[in-house]
């Protein structure tokens, strides 16, 4: 699984030297409340990304080792206790998997184990709502939390142990940027981009009609523009190779 | 704050158009705020007419349809979207859609801007109760006038059917009618009726309904009337008017206040 490579790549490139690093611990872990939870804004601290402030989340899988060594927790700004109004936020979750199967339908229950934790992580005190239409993710963090003793890095490992309970995942880097410096708008570009190659992923593994003409295909931009996407749609027993493959 | 999610009173305000049933509502509310401060209450404007929100004195810029709407486009544009990107979205949105208040939230289906069917924003209605009720110590909704909402099942959850009349027998025989639905489709715990408007006291031993208890006479209120005219909220209007008074007597029966 090479597709998100070179966004990872570019990702790490852009964000540089964190602020902070942590290596996981499951002990470290802020308590996952197992279900959402509405924090309303009289109980809120604050919200990440909150208003018409920038909030950006994506979540990218390879199976390099290389790119994704360890688990761990980057922070790149204020910590949580730290932050005393909005701020901007970006929440970028990078998996180190093993293969991923090339059977069409064991292929696709993986990802979909994968994809399904995205959504279900609850920290308690941290109230997450995400738009995978705009790539947006905010937060509002409760009072209750910061008084407990909520950070960044016990959500970001609250999050490694629910990723770790999926046996196809190695390992995971869980990466928070709160710092206003940092440049949200090409992170949001990056998001869109990784975004579009998984909703293609999964359009090609849940199965396209076997005539499909490329040509005329909605994801066609995203196929011609990651590589490994055609491979994965020509891989598909029995599919006739799209005419514009050739 | 509750740690845990408790199982929400909701309260769904139900009747024939023209009795009242918005006004009611809106001091409901103002009487569990006032009787529950810290609790969570969410007020569900799910009446077309587009009422409650000027009588809480909210200002709504997006309803429930608007974010109904915008999923359809989506979907009609031909985009791949999973069930669980969908229902993400839907979250996301409501709670831009959720108007934070003093003591309260509030939310506005809305008005269908095309022309036709109303039921699939009652769907979506019916969802949006389900997905938030967890959510809220109490919910309380202002319903479309008539049966429609009953019938289709929209308010599955409720757990308290207040049914409002005035001393009329289209208002008294509506309630009937709701009744009859609501004991085949809904499993309430608790159902009474409210005269409002009352001009003829000695006419109310007439408001009378099988296994409904009476839980409040309301006299025509000149100090809503006032209130309404002059643009005020309910939040204005004097603690001891008939409508607070009444509404008060009504809560304290079904053990809410």
């Amino acid at each position: 699984m090479e597709l998100y490579n070179t966004y990872i790549q570019n990702t790490i490139d852009q964000l540089g030297a964190p602020s902070h690093k942590w290596a996981y611990s499951a002990r470290d872990a802020w308590k996952d409340n197992g279900s959402s939870e509405l924090v309303l804004l009289r109980d809120a601290a604050y919200e990440l990304g909150g208003g018409a402030k920038d909030a950006v989340n994506f979540t990218a899988i390879t199976t390099s080792a290389e790119l994704i060594p360890a688990d761990e927790v980057m922070l790149y700004g204020p910590d949580l206790n730290q932050i005393k109004s909005d701020v901007p936020f970006a929440r970028i979750t990078l998996l180190g998997v093993k293969e991923i199967p090339e059977n069409e339908q064991e292929a696709f229950n993986a990802i979909q184990s994968i994809e399904f934790v995205k959504y279900h992580v609850f920290p308690d005190g941290y109230m997450m709502r995400v738009s995978p239409e705009s790539s947006r993710e905010q937060v509002r963090v409760s009072k209750k939390a910061i008084k407990k003793g909520i950070s960044f890095r016990s959500v970001g490992c609250d999050y490694i142990a629910q990723y770790k309970k999926n046996p196809n995942i190695t390992n995971v880097r869980v990466i928070f940027v709160t710092d206003p410096s940092v440049d949200y708008k090409k992170l949001l570009e990056t998001a869109n981009k990784v975004n579009d190659v998984t909703k293609t992923m999964n359009k090609i593994l849940e199965g396209l009609p076997e005539d499909l003409d490329c040509a005329s295909c909605s994801f066609k931009p995203v196929c011609d523009e990651v590589e490994g996407l055609k491979e994965m749609h020509f891989g598909k027993g029995g599919m006739k190779k799209p005419n514009h493959a050739k | 704050m509750e740690e845990t999610k408790t199982k929400a009173k909701i309260i769904a305000v139900a009747g024939k158009g023209g009795v009242g049933k918005t006004s009611l509502c809106s001091a409901i509310v103002r009487q569990l705020v006032d009787a529950h401060p810290g609790k969570r209450i969410l007020a569900i404007d799910a009446d077309p007419a587009i009422g409650l929100s000027t009588a809480l004195g909210v200002n709504v810029t997006h309803t429930l349809d608007d974010i109904r709407n915008e999923v359809i486009e989506v979907s009609e544009r031909g985009e791949y979207r999973q069930a669980i990107e969908i229902l993400n979205e839907a979250r996301f949105r409501i709670f831009d859609t959720m108007v934070e208040c003093e003591g309260f939230a509030f939310l506005a289906i809305g008005r269908p801007e095309a022309a036709g069917c109303y039921c699939s924003v009652n769907s979506y209605l019916k969802e949006v109760i389900s997905m938030l009720a967890g959510d809220f110590d109490y919910v309380v909704i202002d319903c479309e006038a008539g049966i429609e909402q009953i019938s289709r099942r929209v308010l599955d959850e409720v757990t308290h059917l207040l049914l409002i009349t005035d001393q009329s027998a289209k208002g008294v025989n509506v309630c009937r009618e709701i009744k009859q639905v609501a004991d085949e489709l809904i499993k309430y715990e608790r159902i009474g009726i409210i005269c409002n408007r009352v001009v003829d006291p000695s006419m109310n031993e007439l408001i009378k309904l099988e296994g409904v208890e009476n839980l409040a006479f309301i006299p025509t209120d000149p100090a809503h009337a006032a209130n309404d005219i002059q643009g005020k909220s309910v939040f204005e209007l004097p603690a001891d008017s008939n409508i607070m008074v009444g509404v008060h007597e009504a809560l304290e029966k079904i053990e809410m206040v």
